[in-house]
């Protein structure tokens, strides 16, 4: 099997098993890798009566075809579940070079099964693959983690593990690989820890091999160059997503004080320029990659110094604006602190920023609280709230199953303050500056969620992209970020093709923005290192396919329109200030459309043609008493 | 006639007053800006009048506010 290696290893936990199954063909064929053949088997294997936590949940990490290959930035993972955040389905993804290693060992997925009754860790070498006791691991930091396992092992393993924070069941809790990577969101670190489960070893000495040996190191060449010849691609490298902060603020869609604003004034305080001049070491690529997006930054000295990965654009926006903090060492610093502790910085952020606001307005009680200060901007408590969320120390305690849980224990009034979708955080975006991602973060499948459809094209800019990929007749509606004009149906292709990019294993970086390498360049791709033959439309159907699969799972658990919702205050109240001034979000409109595009029922459930259609005829008898 | 410009985020790198006011012939279209100010073409700066993206042909008027940035393009 080219592209792929053919197996899938599964672990289980309970009993101390691990199997070896051949990878199916025909599951291949429908759902590529990645998160549509993870989310098939999530599908079949774990169903609405399974606790998150329980022994009965499984990890599915999958690489796809083109993971550990020369295509541009082949490098990743996703980790599905059944979230324990947000009960429903759930995922997350991470870049690196872990992702890789274990292919090269052999494996196109992982499958985590059971729960062990003691900490240990999974050790792969190639063939070899064993269960181990982790008891000197527990309690230990990710950095800490990984440099046991690589003293142990050797350097060159690959490792993914968690921290305290997964340890601890906190529901914002990330998976980590090379130190800085972070499969964050969904609370997949809960899982693992509630699985006893500290760290996945890897070493792979294998390869991939490629259908077509004679043309593939040219066509990714070309691909390479592709991206290279790109303006923002190609000199993505000078600021990493860092470079996003004050442009964001700009264009009034950053999130503020608990997305009460979509305009920061700290902004160039917190920005690109700022990180790249006084705190830079060097970029830092992902395996495969070209654009070197990432970062190595310093602190160098001071109580919040720090060697560390990072921070992202989301992570500024997280523990910086959200919070009104305009301190970048202590944003370095709470990053940090995410990465080693094991938490998802966007998750954590948005917690202390709901704690901040709740505290304004008077809604968390002084006992709570102890003896930190919440008012806004507080760059201390960010710091200390972020260690004692991951390890649930007093008020971290309290926020550590998220911000919705902890405001339904004080009431209606704090739930209101909970910026989230289906019970996940939103992300780094404030939705009445940019319309289009109002739709995405109701309509994705793991709640509120930037990534899932990813509609970043209306940011400003990109009128030839948006008449290239979308077509002329959605101009100039589309490209206008404060019109909900033409962005159901922005959504809607967004997502499809964001299911065939996490399942061939790729970066939305230069294939959704830019949208520099498209549906073609993978069905080239697929040929060449598959030898397998998709032809565009095919691969628009799969990707459909897959949402629709992730739909289904959620429909499942009785999810329908209702739930496809954002917060009163995006909805109802209007922007205070900055170029959104005056919008809300109109997501009716926009739903409506989207769930047309869909084919849907306007309640937001997939018609039985519509299954069929999509190849999905197993899941028509689930539509049974939906209505 | 005068309008206010910011140039915003890492394209402020060549233009360090970062904001100010310019004075510009009555008819200047949003994109000549890019010029005025010096600024390089390459990534495309995006002009943004009043918070909304100018589009070819867009004429400034005497008080608008002008953000000059880099594409997004992402988040
Ligand atoms: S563009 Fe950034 S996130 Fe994507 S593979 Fe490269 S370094 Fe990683």
């Amino acid at each position: 099997m080219y592209g792929y290696t053919g197996k899938i290893l599964r672990v289980d936990l309970t009993r101390g098993e691990v199997r070896k199954e051949p990878l199916d063909g025909n599951l291949v064929r429908r759902f590529l890798g990645g998160t549509g053949y993870a989310s098939w088997l999530l599908y079949r294997e774990v169903g609405p009566h399974v606790d998150p936590l329980g022994p009965d949940n499984k990890l599915y990490f999958f690489t796809g075809p083109f993971t550990g290959t020369m295509w541009p930035q082949g490098n990743r993972y996703v980790v599905t579940t059944r979230s324990p955040l947000t009960g429903i389905w759930g995922e997350a993804h991470a870049a690196g070079h872990w992702a890789p290693a274990l292919k090269f060992a052999g494996y196109d997925g992982l499958v985590v099964e059971g729960e062990s009754p003691r900490p240990v860790y999974i050790f792969i070498s190639d063939e070899r693959v064993e269960i181990r006791d982790a008891g000197h691991l527990w309690g230990k930091n990710v950095h800490e983690t990984e440099d046991i396992l690589l003293d142990a092992h050797g350097d060159d393993c690959r490792v993914a593990s968690i921290g305290p924070a997964g340890e601890n069941l906190v529901l914002v809790a990330a998976i980590v690989n090379d130190r800085d990577r972070v499969a964050a969101r969904c609370g997949v670190g809960a899982v693992m820890g509630a699985k006893r489960l500290k760290a996945i070893c890897v070493r792979g000495t294998g390869g991939v091999e490629v259908a077509d040996r004679a043309r593939y190191p040219e066509f990714c060449r070309r691909m390479i160059q592709k991206l290279l010849d790109d303006p923002i691609a190609g000199t993505r490298v000078v600021y990493g997503t860092a470079g996003l902060m004050e442009i964001m603020s700009d264009i009034g869609r950053v999130p503020t004080w608990n997305l009460r604003s979509g305009v920061f004034p700290g902004a160039r305080r917190i920005g690109g320029r700022r990180l790249r001049q006084e705190y830079l070491i060097k970029p830092r690529a992902d395996f495969a990659c070209a654009q070197r997006c990432g970062r190595y930054v310093e602190v160098r000295e001071g109580r919040f110094r720090c060697r560390t990965g990072g921070p992202e654009f989301e992570t500024l926006a997280a523990l910086g604006s959200r919070c009104g903090v305009d301190d970048l060492e202590a944003v370095i610093y709470a990053g940090y602190l995410c990465n080693v502790l094991g938490l998802d910085t966007i998750g954590a952020g948005a917690v202390i920023s709901w704690a901040m606001e709740a505290w304004e307005r008077g809604l968390l009680p002084r006992e709570l609280v102890g003896d930190l200060d919440l008012s806004w901007g507080n760059a201390e408590t960010v710091v200390e709230l972020t260690r004692r969320l991951a390890y649930r120390e007093g008020l971290g305690d309290f926020l550590a199953s998220g911000s919705l849980r902890a405001a339904r224990e004080l009431g209606p009034e704090a739930e209101k303050l909970v910026m989230h979708v289906k019970g996940m955080e939103i992300a780094g975006q404030e939705p009445r500056g940019q319309k289009s991602m109002g739709l995405a973060m109701a309509t994705s499948a793991r709640g509120a969620d930037h990534l899932y459809a990813f509609p970043v094209l209306d940011e400003g800019g990109f009128d030839e992209e948006i008449r290239r990929v979308y077509g002329p007749q959605y101009m100039p509606e589309m490209a206008d970020r404060l019109s909900p004009v033409h962005k159901g149906h922005m959504v809607y292709v967004n997502e499809n093709w964001a299911a065939v990019v996490e399942s061939v294993g790729a970066c939305k970086y230069g294939t959704m923005v830019p949208p520099t390498l498209g549906y073609e360049e993978v069905a080239e791709g697929l040929a060449l290192t598959c030898g397998m033959d998709f032809s565009v439309a095919d691969l628009e159907k799969l990707g459909e396919r897959v949402v629709n699969l992730q739909r289904m799972y959620n429909v499942r658990l009785g999810l329908r329109r209702a739930h496809d919702t954002l917060p009163e205050r995006l909805l109802k109240e209007p922007a205070p200030d900055g170029p959104a001034r005056g919008h809300v979000v109109e997501l009716d409109y926009m739903l409506d459309e989207y769930y047309r595009e869909r084919g849907w029922t306007p309640d937001g459930i997939p018609t039985r043609e519509r299954l069929q259609e999509l190849g999905l005829p197993e899941l028509v008898r689930d539509l049974e008493g939906t209505g | 006639m005068k309008v206010r410009v910011k140039v915003v985020g890492p394209l402020a790198q060549f233009y360090p007053a970062g904001e100010g006011e310019v004075e510009l012939p009555e008819g200047t279209r949003a994109a000549q800006l890019i010029d005025v100010l010096g600024l390089p073409r390459f990534p495309p700066p995006v002009v943004v009048v009043n918070g909304r993206q100018a589009r070819e042909g867009t004429v400034l008027q005497p008080g608008d506010e002008v953000s000059l940035l880099w594409p997004a393009g992402g988040g």
